[in-house]
């Protein structure tokens, strides 16, 4: 057991972001070595992109888990608690044992927290009677029997009017689902309905072009401004508000994939570092908190105008560290994050547009052809490399 | 005038007074019990300090010592062009530093994953499914080659103009022909140009 409660650097968040940034820290910095904290609770650490293909039929699930202890980098300190409460006037946190911890620097990289309470009879219906979800590990399996055991009617897909991590995600599977149903021969009796919180298919003009092509083409009916408040799970029924009007619509469904409702951890919105809206308040460049200097924040858990993916990660990471790195030296030269972001939209078995974009929703792509057409090189990038280069790349501090 | 017994006896006495302490008997007792020790250690050191200046003393000894080194050293003395190498190496040091730390990481990657079993499998298993449909037909064609050759070698029966007439008709046949045909007329026209 290890007994410091004093930190150079303390982390909060084993995830995607809490360990590539430990890493990258490490690799920058060997007198860091013993010095630098994680705190997250959990024993599981999950490849969650991969989720998309697990409730499609195409991958297995457990490839996308691994022991936590077998990612935390070697010369960090893995504190297997949760945070329960910031000091950052004294430069301490308390977790949810009751033990303080003193830092220096804090980064806070906490991800987000999934509300499935805040949709009347989701909680206890999910994974059971056609209602399905792929963001849980423990309710993905249900997407895919669902799809494989459709035998016609109502398909519906939701997306909610929170921020979401991966927003492309609540489409993705509903394109697979498409896919299927002609496989399988039951599209000609079914209809898929697309009920989104948004306002648009996606954000940016030239993926959304596509997407809009794609729906044309797989005859799906769109409902946008329409977020899920309840589901009937003895009636198969789904209520939906009208954002403009709020109206209520009740839908019947012989399938539904939900995207539940999501927010900043509750301990995050609590908590002195969180912006009005509960995420935590940091520049949108520095990456460093906008009242409290010796803190940074990274990914979900923070109010960063960009979408919420790993691939967001990968680049906010090199820019916190060198920023934290500068401070802890006191040098000048502070790095700019410029909101990349990025969605391999799977349109299909065998198809993806692999969308990438900055804070002024301008594509900002890796390949030197147009990655808003649907590709196959694509599906496979996502499906086979972006895999591979997380456990060992980005997780490693490396790429 | 001499010293009285008395007299030598008060010159002792701070030296007595010492010897007196408890600490100080014990450090005597210790150190008398180092002594065999201490002895020999001196004359060992003394006996090689007595060959060192033996053979520096001795010419033939040093001039086979210092000849030895000088042969086996010969080789790595720097020409002027390794010291210009050197010079040139030093100077573009900034650059393959440069290149090395964007190698560096991807290196480190690929032993990563060379390491990981779970990253290799997965790997292993997306590339037999990606190549699946492939390797089937592949194995579909050997197969039907492999039939065939068995058919033909049981067929005993005479092959004879009508056999051959018939065996044109096959669509096979004809789209064989066809293609040949339409190959070799491509394959002229440059020629009749």
């Amino acid at each position: 057991m290890n007994d410091l409660t004093d930190y150079k650097v303390i982390i909060v968040g084993g995830g995607s972001a809490g360990i590539t940034v430990a890493a990258r820290l490490l690799k920058e910095s060997r007198a860091l070595y013993g010095k630098i904290a994680i705190i997250d609770p959990a024993e599981k650490h999950y490849f969650q992109p991969l989720w998309t293909l697990v409730g499609g039929g195409v991958v297995d699930k457990k490839v996308t888990e691994r022991e936590q202890s077998t990612l935390i980098p070697d010369g960090i300190v893995w504190i297997k608690e949760a945070v329960e409460a910031f000091f950052p006037d004294e430069q301490s946190i308390i977790t949810a044992s009751g033990n303080k911890l003193s830092y220096a620097y804090l980064v806070v990289a906490a991800g987000i927290q999934i509300d499935w309470h805040k949709v009347k009879g989701l909680k206890e219906s999910i994974g059971k009677n056609g209602v399905c979800s792929n963001y849980s590990f423990d309710y993905v399996d249900s997407t895919w029997e669902n799809i494989r055991n459709f035998s016609g009617g109502n398909a519906i897909f939701t997306n909610p009017n929170t921020p979401v991590k991966c927003g492309g995600a609540p489409q993705k599977i509903m394109y697979l689902a498409d896919d299927y149903f002609r496989k399988s021969g039951v599209r000609s009796n079914s209809n898929i309905h697309f009920f989104s919180g948004a306002g648009s298919i996606f954000g940016v003009k030239k993926y959304a072009d596509t997407l809009n092509k794609v729906i044309e083409r797989k005859e799906i009916e769109t409902h946008y401004q329409h977020n899920l408040v309840e589901i009937d799970a003895q009636q198969k029924k789904a209520v939906f508000q009208n954002l403009s009007t709020d109206e209520l619509l009740t839908v019947s469904y012989d399938m539904i994939h939900v995207v539940p409702p999501m927010s900043a951890p509750d301990f995050i919105k609590n908590s002195p570092l969180a912006a009005d809206t509960g995420w935590v308040d940091v520049d949108p460049y520095t990456l460093r908190h906008e009242k409290y200097g010796n803190i940074f924040g990274i990914g979900d858990c923070t109010n960063l105008p960009t979408s919420k993916t790993g691939a967001a990660i990968r680049k906010q990471a090199p820019v916190l560290v060198q920023n934290l790195l500068c401070l802890m030296n006191q040098k000048t030269g502070l790095q700019k994050y410029n909101g990349y972001t990025s969605c391999p939209l799977v349109t299909g078995y065998g198809s993806l547009v692999l969308a990438e974009f900055d804070y002024d929703s301008k594509p900002d792509e890796s390949f030197p052809f147009d990655q808003a057409k649907e590709r196959y090189s694509m599906y496979l990038l996502k499906k086979q490399v972006l895999p591979i280069v997380y456990w060992n790349g980005m997780l490693k501090g490396l790429l | 005038m001499q010293k009285t017994t008395i007299d030598h006896l008060s010159d002792l006495q701070p030296l007595l007074s010492l010897l007196s302490q408890k600490e100080i008997q014990n450090s005597l007792i210790q150190s008398l019990e180092k002594l065999p020790e201490i002895v020999e250690k001196y004359s060992t050191l003394e006996r090689n300090i007595a060959f060192i200046k033996s053979t520096l003393c001795d010419t033939e000894s040093m001039e086979y010592l210092l000849g030895g080194l000088e042969d086996e050293f010969q080789k790595y003395i720097p020409t002027k062009d390794s010291l210009e190498a050197l010079m040139e190496l030093v100077h573009k040091l900034p650059k393959y530093t440069k290149y090395l730390s964007i190698v560096e990481p991807i290196m480190d990657f690929l032993l990563s994953i060379s390491r990981d079993q779970e990253s290799v499998d997965y790997l292993y298993k997306g590339a037999h499914e990606l190549t699946g449909p492939i390797r089937q037909k592949v194995e579909n064609g050997w197969d039907l080659i492999q039939r065939a050759k068995i058919e033909a070698d049981n067929d005993h029966s005479p092959v004879t103009i009508f056999t051959v007439l018939k065996l044109i008709k096959e669509p096979a046949v004809q789209r064989s022909a066809h293609f040949v045909k339409a190959l070799l007329t491509l394959a002229s026209e440059p020629k009749s140009k």
